[in-house]
């Protein structure tokens, strides 16, 4: 009913699902690694546009200041 | 954007059936054909019925479909329900899958077990019925959180799949299942659709947050 076992095809299986296992792993591994590198990239940008941007707001409230003040 | 909404009433509960529109459909297309092809690298003719029977010792038949295919076919299909998130993506994807997998049959001749009848025209009826139960169950159990509908989906499409081929597929090519080994399958069916539907719940979150977070970016 079942036919001959074959030995040698369940290693051959075993033996593919283990490579496959590992390659999602490592292409998950890369995944991770490539949207962390986008993430800091980001986070390093919208820092740097902060801080160029952070100059003139705070110039515009010193100058009113000076203006209420006189 | 080619989308569809439907809105049937049935009694009292709301269905609303939301189409794949082509890049849903491209991509459970893609899921379909990539599990046909991961699956027939990765069990070659005689390894799932020497785990089953030889190893595990097992009575059959069904015990291959209960423990392997169904469940993997299971992960391919549910991964493609969650992904997509619309109506009709499991359906293109389980019939994508059993079409891949009897064309690449065909044409480069991959030996595989006579016992499945895989790649015949009854395998991808087996496959469109198990995309259609998994349609069904995703429709309907709407109500329940995403992990439960994905694990009562495993289990429901898992056994389906299992009875058709006891009943239309097995009678052809083995012979008949004794009923003393019916409830030990059944068993081992319902754990394999549990940790399907689990594994497939578990990889679909992690997908659909890298998605999410690439979209954002």
């Amino acid at each position: 009913m079942c036919g001959p076992a074959d030995f040698g095809a369940l290693q051959t299986s075993i033996t593919r699902l283990i490579a496959l296992w590992a390659a999602g792993i490592a292409s998950y591994a890369v995944c991770k690694a490539v949207s962390l590198y986008r993430e800091r990239r980001l986070k390093r940008r919208n820092n740097e546009k902060r801080a160029t941007g952070g100059v003139l707001p705070g110039l515009a409230v010193q100058g009113s200041g000076e203006r209420s003040n006189s | 954007m080619l989308q569809y909404s439907l809105a049937t009433s049935m009694g009292s509960h709301n269905i609303r059936l939301n189409l794949v529109n082509r890049k849903e459909a491209a991509l459970c297309a893609a899921l379909g054909g990539g599990g046909a092809l991961i699956f027939l690298f990765a069990f070659p003719k005689g390894a799932i019925s020497t785990l089953m029977h030889e190893v595990l010792h097992l009575p059959g038949p069904g015990a291959g479909i209960a423990l392997v295919f169904g469940p993997f076919l299971g992960l391919v299909v549910l991964a493609s329900s969650v992904l997509s998130r619309t109506n009709g993506g499991p359906l293109i994807a389980a019939f994508i899958f059993g079409v891949a997998y009897a064309l690449v049959v065909r044409l480069f001749g991959v030996p595989t077990n006579p016992k499945g009848a895989f790649g015949s025209v009854l395998f991808v009826a087996a496959l469109a019925l198990f995309g259609l139960t998994v349609e069904a169950i995703t429709a309907l159990g709407s109500a329940l959180k995403q992990p439960w509908r994905c694990l009562l989906t495993g289990v429901l499409a898992n056994v389906v799949l299992l009875v058709f081929y006891w009943l239309a597929i097995f009678p052809r090519t083995v012979g008949w299942v004794k009923w003393k080994d019916v409830p030990l399958l059944l068993g081992a069916c319902l754990v394999g659709g549990l940790v399907s539907g689990y594994v497939a719940w578990t990889l679909s979150k992690a997908l659909s947050r890298a998605f999410a977070h690439e979209q954002k970016e």
